[in-house]
């Protein structure tokens, strides 16, 4: 399932024969600025961490270490 | 992707899907993709059972089709998501995973690419009464594989340690293991586990997404009315429409927001969430209804610089002052040329002042001992509220300090305005006059004396150009290297020859110039040279015969102008480099837009006196190319890369800094001449219509098939005659138009098309430089079977579209293409039938026509060209001619201008009148010349 905030409403593919192989927008217009820097972490900062423990240690004081480096990804 | 939907398997136990797809009654209709000329009237849509042949990128040579690069955007939207945190991990069924969170802008993203994505991508059928894929579904599927897979890979090590729980330890644990794992499966996943971890992380993934909701909690920061506090006031905002907002006092007293049924709830909901940001929030909160809090000037600032861009990052809405991050203490830099002695270009002496300032406001250095005192972060001065911490104090005080020195030369200053000050005390103003003024000005070819028209150049140069020679002599007088960088058609060739005679006016003999250009363009620079400069000694240091060792030096030294192509000055770098160059200049520069690339190297390495790189493509959009081409322009001008990347790069990518931007334009200014050809001083300079030949050669492929070609076709000429002659004269041309056009347009055997023909690298070239400049064109073939094969090469290389009118197409696609093309404000190129549409249309979007092959009947490519040329046109229009030297196209078009200063008449009927030609002549006409391959 596909919640409303991110479901679209698809043109019917009777009406795309014509461009059936290619996007409805072109691919350089589709490709997206870089986006800002924030600090990997920022998603576990804000939220409540979840009551998962692994060998008794917060599961968020495992993963937010790792999402700090995740910003070096592929560089 | 890691899973696949298989809707069965082949008879060999192979997986095949069944896919929905326009077809017709003999199957599939090709995509466009495989250049086939079948056109299908009427395609209705048939199920098919198509085997799944799973592959990597490296074991596929072929340009991947639209659909396929479509999904390589989508894994850079993926990539980008796990770079910036926004995944959360999930146990689904018996794997563990990684899931993309998406809200507020990420989500609007999400729906972007969706509504984007082509049919074919949705065509698999999942269900027997399911016919069409949903995209936003099937987009889903595939970015939470491609962010699983980018997770993984982000995460190399195991998130707890050297600890390997065993099968029978908390699943917990395992989940934890396999989030890291190459395999994500766990064993004996026991069922009340399971419903207690899903249940943990459904409602952790729920938080998540309440994060980006429509309406948000908003914090401004207020000014201090007199010696009065800072405050930071709440409220709720809209996420899509920012200026709808209700203060917090609204929302307590009962005010309805528009999508909010309970504000108050979200309110508070938003508050106690965001004191884990903002911890100092945890205050305020001890109100049953805050409305906001005071804080004192170091409060305010720990909130400007720490808090605020944490909270906007994460969903919530932040107010601040507008003067935040626009005024900050700066430098300002004043020279003044001393009068006296002769221009000593770099090494001249000026008389330099550096003051601290603030806006246009020079602070004294009392006044500055006066703000070190009070030490607080946020200051105002005159009225302006200014951010000060320790790191700019300090910094000021020691620029204080440095204003001792009171005289630089103006190679130094010019340094130090290249390098803009320090991050935490930036250049924020120049004022300087004489020579540094001029070139410090950024409008140095305005302030510059125009350098008149060389006599030695055949022709007249336009006044712009005129402006751009005196640039160019400028600063090659001052030993400075320069970025010629003028919208295409402008005149960088003529303008770059004529720096050449000008230099040579009065007798002089400097070294010679190295150019080195694309190997596409040698033929371009041979030709102007002689049709404008015929008294510069050429010298084309290109193919086998080149010259080497002492020839090549007697030749360098013998030669004006030497023109090489990138490739041979990457093989000839040691021989090259041990002359003695005057100047070096890079045509279509953009080909060392990659430093690190061994022929940006390559020619870095060759010294001369000044470098020039010429290129129409807008350097300021491309910094990292900007940057390597200063590099060779001016080496070390920037300063490294590194610093380069942190100081302008990454400020201006990522957060369109207005600051870094200024900043940039004033350092990179007095070495970059970009005019546009919309500017209006230029336009006026500029005929409504330019027409141009573009001169392209061969590959060493289409010479043999040239020549394979003439001599089967003159035997075939020779021994017939009449009406069976004539058709063979005819078909002779036809074919050997196609060798030019490119060998698989005469074998029509579907081969690859990249890297074998001279003219579809020109094409390709041009077409780059005109989408990039945001301009449309029309490029004409006579040839349908030529156009269907460009139509989804061109379209993969520069990934705009590619419109195709043929005349296998209906009335009403013909008029969806027109309108698209004239309604579309995307940069695009409209393919063309000659035939199809020489005439009627109404095309006045498109500012360059490209006549890529040719009918030899001016009349029909003039009415061809003012599909663009007519009423309703506002810009000028560019039109090309491509022609491939020493080739049927060469004599032909001579012939063509020789017999058009005759009659018209003669050559008014196309290529027929080619056909009474005797044998000797057609011979002749059909030779290939040794000028034809480089």
């Amino acid at each position: 399932m596909i919640d409303d905030e991110l479901d679209v409403t698809d043109v019917p593919f009777a009406d795309r024969l014509d461009d059936f192989y290619a996007p409805s927008v072109s691919l350089a217009r589709l490709k997206a600025p870089p986006s800002p820097p924030t600090p990997a972490d920022l998603l576990l900062r804000a939220l409540e961490p979840p009551p998962i423990k692994i060998r008794h240690i917060p599961v968020l004081d495992l993963l937010r270490p790792a999402y700090r480096r995740l910003a070096a990804l592929d560089e | 992707m890691r899973t696949t939907t298989r809707s069965g398997a082949g008879s060999a136990g192979q997986p095949v899907a069944v896919l929905v797809l326009p077809s017709s009654g003999r199957g599939p209709v090709p995509s466009p993709e495989l250049g086939t000329d079948e056109v299908v009237k009427n395609p209705r849509l048939a199920r098919w059972r198509v085997p799944l042949l799973p592959y990597t990128p490296e074991e596929f040579d072929a340009i991947p089709g639209p659909s396929v690069r479509y999904f390589g955007i989508v894994g850079e939207f993926a990539r980008d998501l796990v770079r910036r945190g926004r995944i959360l991990p999930w146990l689904a069924g018996d794997e563990a995973r990684w899931r993309p969170v998406l809200t507020g802008a990420d989500a609007r993203r999400f729906r972007e690419l969706a509504v984007a994505m082509p049919p074919v991508c949705r065509a698999v059928q999942e269900g027997a009464g399911q016919e069409e894929g949903r995209s936003g579904k099937v987009l889903l599927g595939a970015l939470t594989e491609l962010v699983d897979a980018a997770a993984r890979r982000g995460f190399p090590e195991r998130l707890i340690g050297a600890y390997r729980p065993g099968r029978k330890a908390a699943l917990a644990d395992r989940w934890l293991l396999a989030l890291t794992d190459a395999d994500p499966r766990l064993d004996e996943v026991e069922p009340d586990e399971a419903a207690a971890l899903t249940a943990a992380l459904t409602a952790w993934f729920a938080a998540a997404r309440g994060l980006g909701g429509p309406v948000r909690v908003e914090f401004r920061l207020v000014e201090p009315v007199g010696d009065g506090d800072w405050r930071v006031e709440f409220g709720l905002c809209s996420a899509e429409e920012p200026d709808v907002r209700v203060p917090a006092s609204r929302v307590w007293a009962g005010a309805d927001f528009p999508g909010a049924p309970d504000p108050e709830r979200v309110l508070r909901a938003g508050l106690n969430r965001a004191v884990r940001l903002y911890p100092d929030l945890d205050r305020a909160l001890r109100e049953p209804r805050p409305t906001g809090m005071r804080v004192d000037t170091r409060g305010a600032f720990a909130f400007l610089r720490h808090s605020a861009p944490l909270l906007e990052a994460a969903g919530y809405g932040v107010r601040l002052p507008p003067w935040v991050g626009r005024t900050r203490l700066g430098l300002k830099m004043t020279t003044r040329s001393r009068p006296g002695p002769p221009n000593m270009g770099l090494r001249e002496t000026v008389d330099f002042r550096m003051d601290l300032a603030v806006g246009d406001q020079v602070i004294g250095e009392a006044e500055l001992a006066e703000l070190a005192r009070l030490k607080v972060p946020l200051v105002r001065v005159r009225g302006s509220w200014v951010e000060l911490d320790d790191r700019q104090l300090k910094a000021a005080l020691r620029a204080v300090e440095d204003r001792r020195v009171t005289e630089r030369t103006v190679g130094d200053v010019i340094r130090e305005v290249v390098l803009g000050g320090a991050e935490e005390l930036p250049l924020v103003e120049v004022d300087a006059d004489g020579l540094l003024g001029d070139l410090l000005s950024g409008e140095t070819e305005r302030r510059l004396r125009p350098v008149p028209t060389p006599p030695t150049l055949d022709g007249a140069l336009r006044p712009y150009q005129e402006r751009g020679l005196a640039w160019l002599a400028f600063l090659s007088g001052l030993g400075l290297g320069g970025i010629l960088a003028d919208d295409m058609g402008l005149g960088k060739t003529i303008t770059t020859l004529s720096l050449l005679l000008a230099e040579r006016e009065d007798g002089a003999r400097p070294p010679a110039t190295l150019l080195v250009c694309p190997m596409s363009l040698i033929n371009n620079w041979q030709k102007e040279a002689a049709r404008f400069a015929p008294s510069l000694r050429l010298y084309i240091h290109h193919g086998a015969s080149r010259h080497r060792d002492e020839d090549l030096a007697s030749a360098v030294a013998a030669a004006d102008l030497v023109v090489t192509t990138y490739g041979t000055a990457l093989r000839d770098l040691g021989a090259l480099a041990r002359q003695g160059w005057e100047r070096v200049v890079c045509d279509e520069a953009q080909a060392i837009k990659n430093s690190a690339a061994r022929q940006a190297q390559a020619v870095r390495q060759i010294r001369a006196r000044t470098k020039l790189a010429l290129t129409g493509t807008p350097v300021e959009n491309h910094l990292a190319e900007l940057w390597s081409i200063m590099e060779f322009c001016n080496p070390g001008l920037l300063g490294p890369a590194r610093a380069f990347r942190y100081r302008y790069q990454e400020p201006i990518e990522t957060r369109r800094d207005e600051n870094a931007m200024s900043a940039l334009r004033r350092a990179t200014g007095p070495f970059v001449l970009r005019r546009l050809k919309t500017d209006k001083t230029i336009i006026s300079d500029l005929p409504d219509k330019q027409e141009m030949k573009v001169w392209c050669t061969l590959t060493p492929e289409q010479a043999r098939l040239y020549q394979a070609v003439v001599a089967e076709m003159m035997g075939r000429i020779e021994g017939s005659d009449g009406i069976e002659r004539r058709g063979n004269v005819l078909a002779a041309m036809t074919r050997l138009k196609q060798v030019c056009n490119h060998p698989a347009h005469l074998l029509k055997d579907g081969s690859r098309l990249d890297g074998r023909s001279g003219k579809l690298a020109r094409l390709e070239e041009l077409a780059e430089e005109i989408v990039e400049e945001g301009d449309k064109a029309l490029v004409f073939t006579q040839y349908a079977e030529f156009g269907t094969m460009l139509q989804p090469y061109l379209e993969a290389r520069l990934d705009r579209p590619v419109l195709w009118l043929h005349g296998g197409l209906s009335k009403r696609r013909r008029d969806e293409l027109v309108d698209r093309f004239q309604g579309d404000d995307e940069p695009m190129i409209f393919l063309l039938s000659l035939r199809a549409a020489g005439t009627g249309l109404n095309l006045t979007a498109a500012n360059h026509v490209i006549h890529v092959d040719r009918w030899w009947n001016p009349a029909v490519e003039n009415q061809a060209t003012d599909r663009a040329f007519r009423i309703g046109q506002t810009r000028n229009v560019q039109v090309r001619k491509f022609i491939c030297v020493g080739t049927l196209e060469e004599r032909v078009d001579e012939m063509i201008e020789r017999k058009l200063a005759l009659a018209d008449s003669v050559v008014g009927t196309g290529e027929d009148w080619l056909a009474d030609l005797s044998a000797d002549q057609l011979r002749d006409l059909f030779r290939l010349g040794p000028e034809a391959v480089r």
